[in-house]
């Protein structure tokens, strides 16, 4: 574990660099608690590159860490709240923060937009999923599209 | 983004159907051809399961008992309890089942015997029922079943056990082993046979170490094995407590074995005790329930009275040779209230609870309870009925399938 008053660097796609309070991100990214504990991370002149990771996305990933460090004793529901409110994104952007929580391995922040994107298509009609995940081509025949149309309305 | 400019990349859908109900996904293949596909794979099957298992649901069967003769029943309906304690009504089992009663529940499929002795294997969540073929032979008997699946052989199997009673018996209608209380004295397994879901047929299996054996209760699923309570058919002398055993079945390598139940060590002011044989994270476990005091009436209990010791077979997947490694996992009690444990649900003790009162009927009432045993709190489940009592499985909702695969 890093001191708190330790920073470290961050560096988008766009190479642009965020200072990070270290006690955050160790806390939560399994890949940037690695890298400190093997000592891999030299805090006089590394910055962690995360060439896959655009400055817009990793600005909300370091917002999520903050919040749930310093707030990780609010009630549930606050909690809760705060994170509908922080998933309220398109899912473009729902895409890349879960690209960035995969790549930095941030497991709370994977299983939030799991059950997000979970949401988004339970209890959704066919033709609402299809354009949710922009599904163009769904591989079925005419005929069998016709068919399943036919047997089952009440889904589309 | 997927291969097709979908917004999502196929591994992280997977990641998020195999978290979704089965309802959601019986509707979802007509997403796509691809999630279609997706869903009858053995692959997505076991993936999902293993997500529904930390969901499951306690299924109950409804057994109401007859007015006038307390050892005939009729099953009713089948509900499910969840994790939150709710209850849903089964109604698509309740019409598929007709009378049938639940010889086993694994990985989602229910092996069901039906009032005409027919068996199907169904799958509640897909609604997929599958008659089971007849037996090679038809001998009008007591039957023992038993249901369960083999990850070494990735197969489901049914077994049944004929057991021969010695002596006339008057009435065989309502005689039926599978109740798991009846004991009869001299009788003998003479004839097993083992029905395939991968293959779709029976055979005949080698019980020939069972022959002296009385089978004392229903079979009880865990890891690759089924297991059943057995004593020594007792043609010495009936005074003489029989010796209790436990017979397993091999799944995989379809072979019949003898156990050794855990050392018991009664306290010295028992009166009574029972063993109940049940499953716990897929391992076979033994309850002892012990009851102390002076026995005057059953309704009639004071102070603390009854305690519950847990054992758990340790190898219950290696059970082979080396013998049987017992582990005593903990005990509650004593305590004053008479529970009788039947099976685990999400790590508490699925039990009937005595009330104390009789009805009018001279019947000992009870209700259908969960015991916490680390904490010791008691609830009554909210399925209870004064009428019924319950038979209990785990379920965990899934897209195995009933069918046999040829």
């Amino acid at each position: 574990m890093g001191s708190p008053l330790k920073k470290i660097m961050l560096c988008s796609s766009e190479k642009e660099i965020f200072s990070v309070e270290e006690q955050v991100m160790v806390q939560h990214s399994v890949i940037i608690n690695n890298m400190i504990e093997d000592g891999s991370y030299n805090y006089e002149e590394s910055k962690i590159p995360l060439d896959c990771v655009d400055s817009k996305t990793l600005k909300k990933v370091i917002d999520y860490c903050t919040y749930h460090t310093h707030h990780h004793n609010d009630n549930q529901e606050d909690l809760e709240a705060w994170d509908a409110q922080f998933l309220n994104v398109d899912s473009n952007g729902l895409y890349d923060l879960l690209m960035a929580a995969n790549y930095l391995e941030i497991r709370n922040l994977l299983d939030l937009i799991y059950r997000t994107i979970k949401n988004m298509i339970k209890g959704k009609k066919i033709d609402e999923i299809r354009r949710i995940l922009n599904i163009k081509d769904h591989g079925f025949t005419p005929e069998e599209e016709e068919q399943n149309r036919k047997e089952y309305p009440h889904f589309y | 983004m997927g291969e097709n400019g979908e917004i999502f990349p196929d591994d992280v859908m997977i990641d998020i159907l195999k978290r979704l109900p089965v309802k959601s996904l019986m509707r979802f293949k007509c997403v796509s051809k691809n999630w279609a596909n997706l869903f009858r794979t053995p692959h997505f099957t076991a993936q999902h399961l293993r997500h529904s298992i930390q969901n499951r649901f306690l299924l109950l069967q409804r057994i109401q008992r007859s007015p006038t003769s307390p050892v005939c029943s009729t099953p009713t309906s089948f509900c499910l309890i969840g994790p939150d304690l709710s209850v849903h009504e089964l109604e698509f089992l309740n019409f598929a089942s007709n009378g049938a009663k639940i010889v086993g529940s694994r990985n989602g499929l229910l092996c069901l015997r039906h009032t005409d002795h027919a068996l199907s294997i169904c799958n509640p969540a897909t609604r997929q029922v599958t008659q089971v073929p007849r037996t090679l032979t038809d001998v009008r008997t007591l039957y023992y079943f038993g249901f369960g699946y083999s990850p070494l052989v990735n197969d489901y199997k049914i077994v049944r056990i004929c057991v021969c009673e010695s002596y006339e018996s008057d009435d065989d209608d309502d005689n039926e082993g599978n109740d798991g209380i009846v004991v009869l004295d001299d009788i003998h397994v003479n004839q097993v046979e083992v029905y395939s879901l991968a293959s779709g047929s029976w055979r005949q299996v080698d019980a020939s170490n069972l022959q002296n054996l009385c089978l004392v209760s229903n079979a009880i699923a865990a890891g690759g094995g089924m297991f059943w309570k057995a004593t020594t058919s007792s043609e010495l002398e009936s005074s003489q407590d029989p010796d209790e055993c436990l017979v397993s079945f091999d799944i995989g390598h379809d072979i019949f074995r003898l156990l050794r139940g855990p050392e018991s060590h009664p306290l010295p002011t028992t009166y009574s005790s029972t063993s109940v044989l049940a499953e716990y994270n897929d391992k076979l476990v033994m309850f002892h329930q012990f009851m102390m005091g002076n026995f005057h009436n059953f309704m009639m209990v004071n102070g603390e009275s009854s305690l519950i010791d847990l054992w758990v077979l340790d190898n219950t997947h290696t059970y082979a040779a080396e013998g049987e490694r017992w582990i005593k996992r903990y005990r509650v009690g004593p305590f004053s209230r008479i529970v009788y444990p039947i099976s685990i649900w999400r790590d508490q003790i699925v039990c009937h609870r005595l009330l104390e009162h009789v009805d009018e009927s001279g019947l000992v009432k009870t209700t259908l309870s969960i015991l916490n045993p680390y904490s010791r709190e008691l609830k009554n489940l909210p399925a209870h009925r004064n009428e019924n009592y319950y038979v209990s499985f785990n379920y965990a909702e899934s897209l195995a399938c009933s069918k046999h695969s040829a």
